[in-house]
């Protein structure tokens, strides 16, 4: 390389990182990361710095209520045995959608997914024996998360996204029960923000929601934040006259009374 | 020749009483129109709302522009039912108190633009009643809250509250919320939509307010000259009209003791040297300054339009020197130019020594169709270095955040008003959000584009 194009390479590359870039980012304003709001309502504020466009999706989060039930039942012909019938069958944990939820079903199986028999080939002695392997899974469950109880401490936790402490026990919350699994569900459909100046902000309030545990997801150029938030009935009101303490002693204040009716 | 001679004089006496300084003779004067027609608005109709907040006890509150004044006619209404009983105290309580009350039960807080003495408003809202009100307590904001139901809470410009404690409770917070109507919209204090400040925003805005042609006040070809005949009265013979290059007129009554200023770009002011020396309470010189006004250009409905108190500050001990300023109103809007609102007038001692007026007159007409205005949030957000560089005097651009949070914590109010741009022989009167800042002064955003178009001190 000649030695201008060197030279030239070198100034380009010094003038690259004298440019400072433009970094533009999201942040969550409101809810306050780890909130708990008394009220009906839920304010969604997101501040975004420098030009740049990012969806704002609000969900609700469903604790897993009853865990998926996988079966399997096999049915077998031996050699020597006849036919023979072997189901076996145990609950075992899955996850996400990986298992299909459809029987492997035969021709002859009832429709519906039950367990099912059936057999095939022929059992005479020497040939070879065939299974049907039928999967039963029965879909997890979930239900809305009651905030009722949670703290901000459980909100952090479940913010965490960690199963285990580091001790390797089962993370609990304040209740003492053990962290369920969570799953996100859209409460308000994803809206996409634009922001064209400096410093921007999209607002936007959630009425008549119900009380239970919400997430706010932000997705930027940046990377995708997120945060909690426990949307709980309003608390009793507390008792009026511990709002505002006495001013003056019982005695001035006779005084003041017995003055004031003198001169009424 | 007797008859002669009287007619003749008879004559030069008149010409003597009707000649006018500019030349010519002042029939209008035979009929005794001298100044402007002297009717004045009605204190109570003076004092309006900035805005309104009401909160429903669960933490959402909404907020109403309280354009028809029907909120603020309540407000009124309910403390004069309070000021007919015959017991009030007062204590200070902290901000906590104050937030607690207005959050935890119903409530409704009445923000005004001009802060007043509390007892000065207590006396317009009922001027039969026994009871005696401090006058060290300033009001900005007028409460009622739930909580207690026998009390309003007064706040000043700081933010210290005081409760009034009266004998009996009453139904203030429902029938206060009755009063907030359909243009009542979701509000949020700053530090919760923004991360910073105090400022109750409202949350978004829809507004069908147009832009509306106005013209100046002076270009009555009478106006100048009623208002000199009306400020000098029985020694405006005596007054020296002069004229300078630009074409700006002065009145000056002896040597500089009185003058009157019109200028060319439509500006009225007036200046005296002599101070009163009375004692006098709010109401005498609001009526002091309202009188001189009206007989200085006129105040009446279809002289001058809507109007309302804005701004009111006083000074001294004995001896007060107190300033009112008057914006004029459109549709329920008030309305601000480059210099501010469109009259202020100082009056000490019983006595005004100062004027200045820049009126406009303008046929409001209907709004249109609702759009979309700026959000309050943005219009904070996008001019944030604006109104730093402003209200700290500097030209050398500050951080971003830096700017950010000093506006939102610098935001004392974000309401709708018109801003007056000057135009040849007029302006135009834009549809705009004013900032108020807590120093006082006011800053003007495009209501749908969120420019700045200006700001006044």
């Amino acid at each position: 390389m000649s030695r201008f194009m060197r030279v030239a390479a070198a100034l380009i590359i010094a003038l690259s990182l004298c440019i400072s870039p433009v970094f533009a980012a999201a942040d969550i304003v409101s809810p306050v990361a780890g909130s708990v709001v008394e009220s009906d309502s839920l304010l969604v504020s997101v501040k975004v710095t420098g030009a740049e466009k990012v969806d704002i999706t609000v969900y609700r989060v469903y604790y897993e209520s009853s865990p998926a039930v996988y079966e399997t039942t096999v049915a077998a012909i031996g050699p020597s045995e006849g036919d023979l019938d072997i189901s076996s069958g145990g609950a075992l944990e899955v996850s996400g959608a990986a298992i299909s939820t459809e029987p492997a079903l035969e021709e002859n199986a009832p429709a519906g997914g039950s367990p099912s028999q059936s057999s095939s080939g022929g059992n005479a002695e020497g040939e070879a024996q065939s299974e049907t392997i039928t999967i039963l899974v029965k879909e997890a469950e979930y239900s809305p998360v009651d905030a009722e109880d949670l703290t901000a401490e459980d909100l952090e936790k479940i913010a965490a996204g960690n199963s285990l402490d580091e001790d390797g026990m089962p993370v609990t919350l304040s209740d003492g029960s053990v962290m369920p699994k969570y799953s996100d569900r859209v409460y308000a459909s994803t809206v996409r923000y634009t922001n064209e100046s400096e410093i921007g902000f999209y607002t936007k309030q959630l009425s008549s929601v119900k009380p239970g545990l919400y997430k706010v997801t932000v997705k930027s150029s940046s990377g995708t934040t997120s945060c909690y938030a426990a949307v709980k009935e309003k608390q009793a009101e507390p008792e009026k006259s511990n709002i505002f303490t006495t001013q003056k002693s019982g005695a001035l204040q006779f005084l003041r009374n017995v003055l004031r009716s003198l001169f009424r | 020749m007797a008859v002669i001679v009287v007619l003749f004089m008879s004559t030069i006496l008149l010409l003597y009483l009707l000649w006018t300084p500019q030349g010519g003779v002042d029939f209008a004067g035979l009929i005794g129109r001298r100044g402007r027609t002297a009717s004045l608005p009605e204190a109570k109709g003076l004092i309006q709302a900035g805005f309104a907040v009401s909160g429903n006890g669960s933490g959402s509150f909404t907020r109403s522009e309280d354009t028809d004044g029907d909120i603020q006619e309540a407000a009124m209404a309910e403390l004069e039912g309070f000021l007919a009983q015959s017991y009030v105290e007062s204590a200070s309580i902290s901000r906590e108190q104050y937030e607690l009350a207005m959050s935890g039960w119903p409530s409704v807080r009445i923000s005004y633009d001009a802060e007043l003495p509390f007892s000065a408003f207590c006396a317009i809202c009922s001027p039969e009643s026994a009871l005696s009100i401090r006058d060290d307590v300033m009001m900005k904001t007028l409460s009622f809250s739930e909580a207690a139901a026998d009390s309003v809470f007064v706040t000043d410009a700081e933010g210290n509250t005081q409760r009034f404690v009266f004998g009996e409770a009453r139904d203030s917070v429902e029938l206060l919320l009755s009063q907030f109507g359909d243009d009542s919209v979701p509000c949020y204090a700053a530090k919760d939509l923004l991360g910073h400040g105090d400022a109750m925003l409202a949350l978004t805005g829809e507004s069908g307010l147009r832009r509306i042609s106005a013209s100046n006040e002076s270009a009555d070809s009478d106006f100048g000259t009623d208002a000199a005949r009306g400020i000098f009265g029985d020694t405006f013979s005596f007054v020296r009209r002069m004229v300078d290059s630009f074409g700006n007129i002065t009145y000056m009554y002896g040597y500089g003791d009185k003058n009157l200023y019109l200028y060319t770009d439509g500006g009225t002011a007036y200046s005296a040297s002599e101070e009163g020396a009375l004692q006098t309470g709010f109401a005498e010189d609001l009526d002091t300054a309202l009188g001189f006004a009206a007989v200085c250009g006129g105040l009446s409905e279809d002289e001058w339009g809507g109007m309302r108190l804005t701004g009111y500050s006083e000074s001294g001990s004995r001896i007060k020197t107190r300033v009112f300023e008057f914006s004029q109103t459109a549709g329920g809007r008030a309305v601000f130019g480059a210099k501010g609102p469109a009259l202020r007038i100082t009056v000490t001692g019983g006595s005004v020594t100062e004027l200045a007026r820049e009126g406009l007159k303008y046929s409001a007409g209907s709004a249109d169709e609702l759009r979309q205005t700026i959000s309050p949030a943005n219009v904070i957000a996008n001019n944030s270095h604006h109104i730093y560089n402003v209200l700290h005097g500097s030209v050398l651009a500050a951080a971003s955040d830096e700017a950010f949070e000093y506006a939102a914590g610098e935001t004392e109010s974000l309401t709708l008003g018109y801003f007056a741009d000057p135009l040849q022989g007029g302006a135009e009167l834009i549809p705009c959000w004013v900032l108020r800042s807590r120093s006082g002064v006011r800053f003007y955003f495009d209501l749908y584009e969120g420019t700045p178009l200006g700001y006044s001190d």
